[in-house]
């Protein structure tokens, strides 16, 4: 009978302010900086389809001979690139109707763009900074002896995610990635009073014991993360999409997130390593995953992105909240389910095998 | 009278290092049994063992003439156990912590009511029920400790050390507690190292040392191994002359 445990180790979390602090005020003050922060660099973001752009190269620059790579790059990444030998870089975009304009010289690179076609504009500037950022750091001459492979993923701008919308919901599924930190009262109580000894005079199977730590931690965070998501969306104007999904999503995230928490408290059996531990582990997961970077714009290999669990989370809350659709909803719950089912099996067997060899 | 508890050949090695060699003893049904021994003799991992908490390397628990190890879900839920240590939690209060621990054994609804009251009626606390633990002084916390291991009314009841560092008027309380729940037909096992506290409560008395049981019989018993004149000698002096009086640091 775990009702009860259950229900007092929510308790234990609720009555804590500093979890109120950590689930609510944190999130809502991170976010509320980087909305402010990348405003302009996220603003009016709408998805565009393949454009043109031309280009001049400086003669005798040594970017001619990377001509044709950057021109296949470029298409590859939906820019098709013409090039305007000594034109007027303003009176050739009015004329020719293009996306914008780059002059490339030894010295650096110069965009042009227009008001009109701001967005057109920004994907250009993305594109010639990771280029010349990857080209030069490319070994001498390979820039036009072989291709140089860029990791840019073409751009799929949803509607409407500007920088509100994308760190508003970001960052809080960030923090609830951290959710386990919500639990250091409740672990380290245990711990300290060693009511361990107590569940097994009780006859309480390792089994209950995990459950009766994992519902009440998922149930606060998720309660705090709620209450999060409702004052974001009231102060911030954050468009969440539909509250039952949106709700759906964020609950099958925060079960792995504790599950995953748990398991590593289990193999360490010390909260605080447990803590260090799985924010060095969220914090890479996010570093891949668009917590930071946003995961249109990111660099990082597909690769990378598509093992980081956050990377799923992120596009799916974040598209579904803004664009009302999303291909990786799928993907996320299957993510998220994957990891609370084999952190929990870890965990209570860890833990049996911890209480056999304590026996 | 009625065996409760049996522990045959009971045995645990760390390595090479004996802790409990080879323990024989029978627990009676409704006594009061004492465990005394010196830091490090082997008590707290005898009623580890007991309790099921850790396994013994040879021999067995017989509970209730089963097996314990076999038949620990049924049989726990006759056993109550007393840590040293206060196993609860401050930030709760005093009724939910008995809540917490008495529900364990599968009490629920009205009945779970009824014996939290019961309990907290019992160790005196039933007027600070909607305190928060870490509200309450030492001795408060001791009887509120033992309030969350009897609510579930155990056979068995096992008593680590309650007594450390309270005031004696919650010490006498508690011991007036053990032997009213004596006298209500719990078996109660007790360790502690107030000789006078064993002295006044136990019906039988165990002195363990380097993990064997060196003497066992009632407190007149033990005198008499020592002295013929029982009346010129005290409990702790039986026990030194036995144990020795060198430092037991562990």
């Amino acid at each position: 009978m775990i009702r009860y445990l259950i229900k007092n180790n929510f308790k234990l979390m609720a009555r804590n302010w500093v979890n109120v602090f950590l689930l609510i005020l944190c999130p809502l003050l991170v976010s509320a900086v980087l909305i402010s922060a990348f405003s302009t660099l996220l603003a009016k973001y709408e998805k565009v389809d393949s454009f043109k752009a031309g280009f001049s190269i400086e003669q005798g620059s040594k970017w001619e001979t990377a001509e044709s790579i950057m021109i296949e790059s470029a298409d590859k990444a939906g820019i098709v690139l013409v090039k305007y030998q000594n034109a007027d870089p303003e009176q050739t975009i009015r004329n020719e109707d293009l996306g914008g304009f780059v002059t490339i010289s030894d010295t650096g690179y110069r965009i042009y763009r227009t008001e009109d076609e701001k967005v057109k504009g920004m994907t250009l500037e993305y594109f010639f900074s990771v280029f010349f950022e990857q080209a030069a750091a490319a070994p001498a001459g390979a820039a036009s002896a072989a291709k140089i492979a860029l990791s840019v993923e073409h751009p799929e701008f949803t509607k409407a995610v500007d920088s509100k919308d994308y760190y508003g919901i970001a960052f809080l599924l960030y923090f609830a990635w951290c959710g386990i930190l919500v639990a250091w009262t409740l672990l380290s109580s245990e711990k300290k009073i060693g009511i361990g000894k107590r569940f097994i005079v009780s006859g309480l199977s390792e089994t209950q014991v995990t459950f009766a730590k994992f519902i009440p931690t998922t149930l606060s965070v998720f309660l705090g993360i709620g209450i999060a998501c409702i004052l974001s969306s009231v102060l911030f104007g954050v468009h969440f999409g539909n509250a039952l999904v949106i709700a759906g999503l964020l609950l099958a995230m925060i079960a792995a997130a504790i599950a995953l928490g748990l398991a590593i408290h289990s193999l360490t059996d010390n909260i605080l390593v447990t803590i260090i531990s799985l924010f060095a582990l969220v914090w890479v997961m996010g570093f891949f995953g668009g917590s930071f970077e946003t995961y249109m714009f990111s660099s990082h290999s597909k690769t990378l992105k598509m093992l980081s669990p956050i990377y799923h989370c992120n596009r799916a809350v974040i598209e579904y909240s803004a664009a009302g659709s999303t291909k990786f909803i799928p993907s996320a719950l299957l993510y998220c389910g994957g990891i609370t089912v084999f952190c929990l099996l870890l965990c209570v067997g860890v833990n049996n095998l911890r209480r056999r060899g304590r026996a | 009278m009625e065996t409760i508890l049996k522990l045959t050949d009971l045995t645990k090695k760390y390595g090479n290092k004996v802790v409990v060699d080879n323990l024989n003893i029978e627990i009676r049904k409704g006594e009061i049994f004492g465990l005394l021994g010196p830091n490090g003799a082997g008590k707290s991992t005898t009623m580890n063992m007991i309790c099921n908490i850790i396994r013994p390397t040879l021999g067995h628990v017989e509970f209730m003439e089963k097996d314990f190890r076999k038949n620990s879900r049924e049989l726990s839920k006759k056993l109550g156990y007393i840590p040293q240590d206060l196993a609860i939690h401050g930030n709760l209060k005093a009724w939910e912590n008995v809540e917490m621990f008495t529900s364990l054994y599968g009490i629920k609804g009205a009945e779970l009511k009824k014996r939290i009251d019961e309990s907290l009626e019992y160790v005196g606390l039933l007027d600070r029920k909607n305190d928060y633990a870490k509200s309450f002084s030492g001795g408060m916390k001791r009887r509120l400790n033992i309030a969350c291991a009897i609510g579930h009314h155990p056979d068995l009841l096992i008593f680590d050390e309650p007594t450390v560092g309270i005031d004696p008027q919650s010490r006498n309380f508690i011991l007036e507690r053990i032997k009213k729940s004596n006298k209500n037909g719990t078996t109660i096992i007790y360790t502690s190292h107030y000789m006078e506290e064993v002295e006044a409560i136990c019906t039988r008395i165990a002195i363990m040392d380097n993990g064997k049981i060196i003497a066992i019989g009632t407190s007149e018993e033990l005198k008499k191994l020592v002295v013929d004149d029982t009346s010129k000698i005290s409990l702790e002096e039986v026990f030194l002359t036995l144990t020795g009086k060198k430092l037991r640091d562990v």
